[in-house]
C-alpha cells in the first residue's frame, strides 16, 4: 500500500509567497509574475516524481527562476537588461549619510523602485539573500552559479542600491 | 585589516558566511574605525528595509494555481467529494484495508506510519495558522505551559546563540500518545521537534539516526533521557544535525 501524497498541498502551497515574490521581482509586473508562478506550479508537480528530498522550497524557487528567464526571453526580455562583469570586484568607498540614506529607505514604493533597477544578477542574489533568508550555499544551488559569484553580486548589488537611494534623495540641483 | 579589505568583506559579514577567523579580525577593525562601523550599521539597516519591500501572492493566485494544478495531480480525493453510493463501499473497503494492515504490521510499517504521523503534524504546523499552542521565545514560558498537558516535562532550552530561535510549542497526538512538539528557526525555517515518553521496548538512549527524508523534509530520531525525539524541518539533514547535537548538548546541561 502506498500513500500518495497531494504535491500541491504540501510542498507548493506552503512556498507560492516566496515562488510569487521571486516571479514578481524577476518578471517586473504582477500580471507576469502570476503566470510564471502557474506554470511553475504545474512543471512542479510534473516533475513531483522526480523530486528526492532536500530542500522543497528552495526546489520550486529553481523551478521559478528558471521559468522565469526563459518566459522573458521568450517575451524579448525587456525586463533583462545589461549583464554584469562577475570578475570585476571592486568596492568604491561610499560611506552614505546614514541620515539621508535611512530617509531613501523609509518608503516602501521608493525602495522597490530602486530593487527594480539593479541588473537582475544582482536583483535576484538580494531577492533570495535578503527577502528569503537563503544561505550562499543555497542562492548557488538555486542561481546556479559559485558561491563566491554569490558573494560579490550581493555585495555589488547592495552598492549599487545604496546608491541609487542616495540619488534620489539628493536634495534639488544641490550636492552633498 | 584595513579599510579596503573590511569593506570587500562587509556584505558576507553581515550575512554571517564568513569563517570565524576572518569574522573576529573584521569586527577589530570595526572596533578602532567608525567609518567602517558606520557602513556596517547602514548595511544592517538596509537588509531590514529590504524586506519589507517583498510581494506576497495575492490570495487569487492561490486559487487559481490550485485550480490549474489539480487535474494534474494525481491524488484520490474521493473521501472529500462528499457522500454518494460508494462512499459505503470505500468504508468497507477501507476497515478491511485497516484490519490488514494491523495483521501485518511490523516494525518497519510501524516507522513508516510515525515517520508520516510527524510529517503531518509538522507540515500542519505550517500550512494552517497553528504553529504553536503557546508562543514564547522563553523556556520558564515554554516549558511550564505543557504542565497538565502531557505528564512529562519538556526541556526548553535556549539555542538562540548557536542560530536556533525558540518560536514556541504546540500539543500534539502522535501514535497514540500525546506529544509535545517545540518549534525552533533556523533561518527562515521552522524545526518541529517532537517528543513523547519512549516505549518500553525502546533503548533509554540512542544516538541521533536519519530517517528517510519525506516530502522533501529531513527527519532525525533519538531517544535520550527516556524520551523518543523527533526533528522535521525542510533545512538540511547537516543543518539539521547541527541542531539536534546543539540540543543535545544543551539539555544535558539543562536536566
Amino acid at each position: 500500500m502506498e500513500l500518495r501524497i497531494d504535491p500541491f498541498e504540501h510542498t507548493i502551497l506552503p512556498h507560492l509567497d516566496a515562488a510569487y515574490n521571486l516571479a514578481r521581482w524577476l518578471a517586473g509586473n504582477e500580471h507576469d509574475a502570476q503566470d510564471i508562478v502557474q506554470e511553475s506550479c504545474l512543471r512542479a508537480v510534473k516533475f513531483f516524481e522526480g523530486f528526492r528530498g532536500g530542500n522543497p522550497r528552495a526546489w520550486l524557487l529553481t523551478i521559478v527562476r528558471n521559468t522565469s528567464y526563459t518566459w522573458l526571453k521568450k517575451r524579448g526580455a525587456a525586463h533583462m537588461h545589461a549583464s554584469i562583469d562577475d570578475e570585476e570586484f571592486e568596492l568604491e568607498d561610499v560611506a552614505a549619510n546614514p541620515q539621508q540614506l535611512e530617509m531613501a529607505m523609509d518608503n516602501v514604493e521608493r525602495m522597490r523602485a530602486a530593487i527594480d533597477q539593479l541588473p537582475p544578477e544582482y536583483r535576484e542574489v538580494i531577492v533570495l539573500r535578503e527577502m528569503e533568508e537563503y544561505s550562499y550555499k543555497e542562492i548557488a544551488d538555486i542561481a546556479d552559479v559559485p558561491i563566491g559569484t554569490v558573494m560579490s553580486r550581493l555585495a555589488r548589488g547592495r552598492q549599487q542600491l545604496r546608491m541609487i537611494l542616495c540619488a534620489e534623495t539628493q536634495p534639488e540641483g544641490g550636492q552633498p | 585589516m584595513n579599510c579596503q579589505e573590511t569593506q570587500h568583506w562587509l556584505s558576507a559579514y553581515c550575512d554571517g558566511e564568513l569563517p570565524m577567523p576572518l569574522t573576529l579580525e573584521l569586527e577589530q577593525h570595526f572596533d578602532g574605525c567608525q567609518t567602517c562601523a558606520q557602513m556596517r550599521d547602514n548595511a544592517t539597516l538596509m537588509t531590514r528595509r529590504i524586506r519589507t519591500a517583498a510581494f506576497t501572492a495575492p490570495e487569487s493566485l492561490k486559487q487559481r494555481v490550485r485550480a490549474a494544478v489539480k487535474p494534474q495531480s494525481q491524488v484520490a480525493r474521493i473521501v472529500r467529494a462528499g457522500p454518494a453510493w460508494w462512499t459505503g463501499i470505500a468504508a468497507a473497503a477501507a476497515l478491511v484495508i485497516a484490519a490488514f494492515v494491523w495483521m501485518t504490521h511490523d516494525r518497519a510499517q510501524e516507522n513508516r506510519l510515525l515517520l508520516s504521523e510527524v510529517t503531518d503534524s509538522h507540515i500542519r504546523s505550517l500550512i494552517g495558522d497553528h504553529l504553536v499552542d503557546v508562543a514564547s521565545s522563553d523556556k520558564h514560558t515554554v516549558r511550564p505551559w505543557f504542565e497538565g498537558k502531557v505528564d512529562f516535562a519538556p526541556a526548553v532550552p535556549d539555542l538562540s546563540a548557536q542560530g536556533f530561535k525558540t518560536i514556541g510549542g504546540r500539543l500534539d497526538y502522535i501514535d497514540g500518545h500525546s506529544a509535545a512538539a517545540l518549534v525552533y528557526q533556523c533561518r527562515k525555517h521552522y524545526i518541529s521537534l517532537i517528543l513523547w515518553p519512549a516505549g518500553a521496548d525502546e533503548n533509554a538512549s540512542s544516538g541521533i539516526q536519519t530517517e528517510a527524508a519525506q516530502r522533501g523534509y529531513s527527519i532525525l530520531r533519538w531517544t535520550a533521557g527516556g524520551m523518543s525525539y523527533w526533528a522535521i524541518s525542510e533545512i538540511s539533514q547537516e543543518d539539521l544535525k547541527s541542531f539536534a547535537q546543539t540540543f543535545q548538548g544543551e539539555v544535558g546541561t539543562v536536566r
